[in-house]
């Protein structure tokens, strides 16, 4: 998310690194962490306080701390420019935090559940894209506003948008709404998902399949599975990044479409220049993350090292937390205007309701499913 | 033209230092930077991480 929606007129493919000194980043890199350690003793004061008083309460995950804290100081006193740099950068701490989180995946069970997720993710693009297109047109968005908030909603939110952009040559002020529409429907499922999975008596494998279905940004996914459980988390995780994974055949799907209206440059033809493209926009973190966990699998780690390894990843996400706080600007969210938020609600609904029923029927009724470690 | 790395110029196709090290994405410095934890950790190298 970013503070200011007019500024992400222009999104940069690494908006993450938005200045060529090092030092510019530390101010924000700090503010990461004192809010994220803020979440995480709030945690425990909270659960130590309502033990002494004999309170029956739920435990707050220090998820939800960190980020209702940073949505407390970027809304109301607001984030100075010179903790803007390195607040920005919570979603390279997050790709850390994927690729070390491979540490606590067996190489097999990252096959399966990639490939079970592939099935349910395939079936998922094809009935919500249809759906959000189909919106688009109804409620008098542009095709290619239309494009990309099919694009950012049934696949993979603001990366997508951005890969998206220059291939379909979309307007500026299109791709600023479609991914302040992404992002307020991620705060909302950050905040419904959770309670409503809870209700449904979801299991933390099935949550945790439902969430890298269904929530749209990476950041937002993988605190969505945290907030309901660790084990939620993971497998959230691996879900979205196979999701991310898919980014450049989408985006592929999309250019030729509107080349061939003649509304888009033309994509160089043959498998080579195809094959380019794909890479150009696949997220090659998804292969550290394959890395990571292919080490594991061979036994290279002791128990205490991976221990160490998957807490870099723990901590590597606590800012990542605290940054989703931070970057969000409640103001700018509802200045998007109603009708890109109608169809983006129309697509979280659509989403969310598809990936649930996928969930369900491959968990319960199929037995698909494996665990993480 | 650019400045290289030594303050001389340097021709279209040289790229300096600062400039090379710009244009590996966010992506791949977040996977070299885990790399680094990883290897350490497998060398038995890296330090007790509590939580």
């Amino acid at each position: 998310m970013s503070t200011v929606v007019a500024e992400q007129a222009e999104p940069a493919d690494e908006a993450s690194f938005t200045s060529r000194n090092i030092l510019a980043y530390v101010p924000g890199v700090l503010l990461l962490v004192a809010i994220g350690l803020l979440g995480k003793y709030a945690q425990i004061w909270w659960n130590s306080l309502a033990h002494q008083q004999h309170w029956r309460v739920p435990d707050i995950e220090y998820v939800l701390w960190a980020i209702v804290f940073g949505l407390l100081v970027a809304n109301t006193v607001g984030l100075h420019r010179i903790f803007r740099a390195g607040v920005q950068t919570y979603e390279f701490w997050l790709k850390i935090g994927i690729v070390a989180l491979g540490v606590r995946f067996v190489l097999g069970d990252v096959v399966k559940l990639g490939g079970i997720s592939l099935v349910q993710i395939l079936v998922d693009m094809a009935l919500a894209g249809g759906i959000i297109l189909a919106a688009a047109h109804f409620f008098g968005l542009s095709g290619k506003l239309g494009s990309l908030l099919a694009i950012g909603t049934s696949i993979c939110g603001v990366s997508a948008i951005v890969a998206s952009k220059g291939a379909i040559r979309a307007r500026n002020s299109d791709v600023s709404y479609a991914i302040a529409a992404i992002l307020a429907l991620g705060a909302v499922a950050l905040f419904t998902l959770p309670v409503l999975g809870h209700t449904i008596g979801l299991t933390d494998h099935e949550f945790g399949l439902w969430a890298g279905l269904s929530v749209d940004n990476t950041a937002e996914t993988t605190a969505t599975g945290y907030l309901y459980s660790e084990q939620a988390g993971k497998i959230a995780v691996l879900v979205k990044s196979t999701r991310n994974a898919l980014i450049g055949f989408v985006v592929l799907g999309f250019a030729l479409y509107w080349a061939s209206r003649g509304e888009a440059d033309r994509v160089a033809p043959g498998l080579r220049a195809r094959a380019l493209f794909i890479w150009d926009k696949f997220p090659k973190f998804v292969l550290g993350f394959l890395a990571v966990s292919a080490i594991a699998t061979a036994g290279w780690l002791s128990k205490g090292q991976t221990t160490n390894v998957a807490n870099v990843s723990r901590w590597a996400f606590l800012l990542t937390f605290a940054g989703v706080g931070l970057n969000t600007n409640i103001r700018e969210l509802v200045r998007t205007g109603w009708r890109p938020l109608v169809v983006a609600v129309i697509g979280l609904v659509v989403v969310a309701a598809v990936s649930l029923g996928l969930v369900l029927i491959t968990s319960r009724g199929l037995h698909w499913g494996i665990g993480a470690g | 033209m650019a400045a290289g790395d030594d303050g001389g110029e340097l021709t279209n196709g040289e790229l300096t230092r600062s400039e090379r090290l710009g244009r590996i994405g966010v992506d791949w410095w977040a996977t070299i930077t885990a790399g680094i934890v990883v290897l350490l950790a497998v060398a038995g190298l890296l330090p007790k991480i509590p939580w």
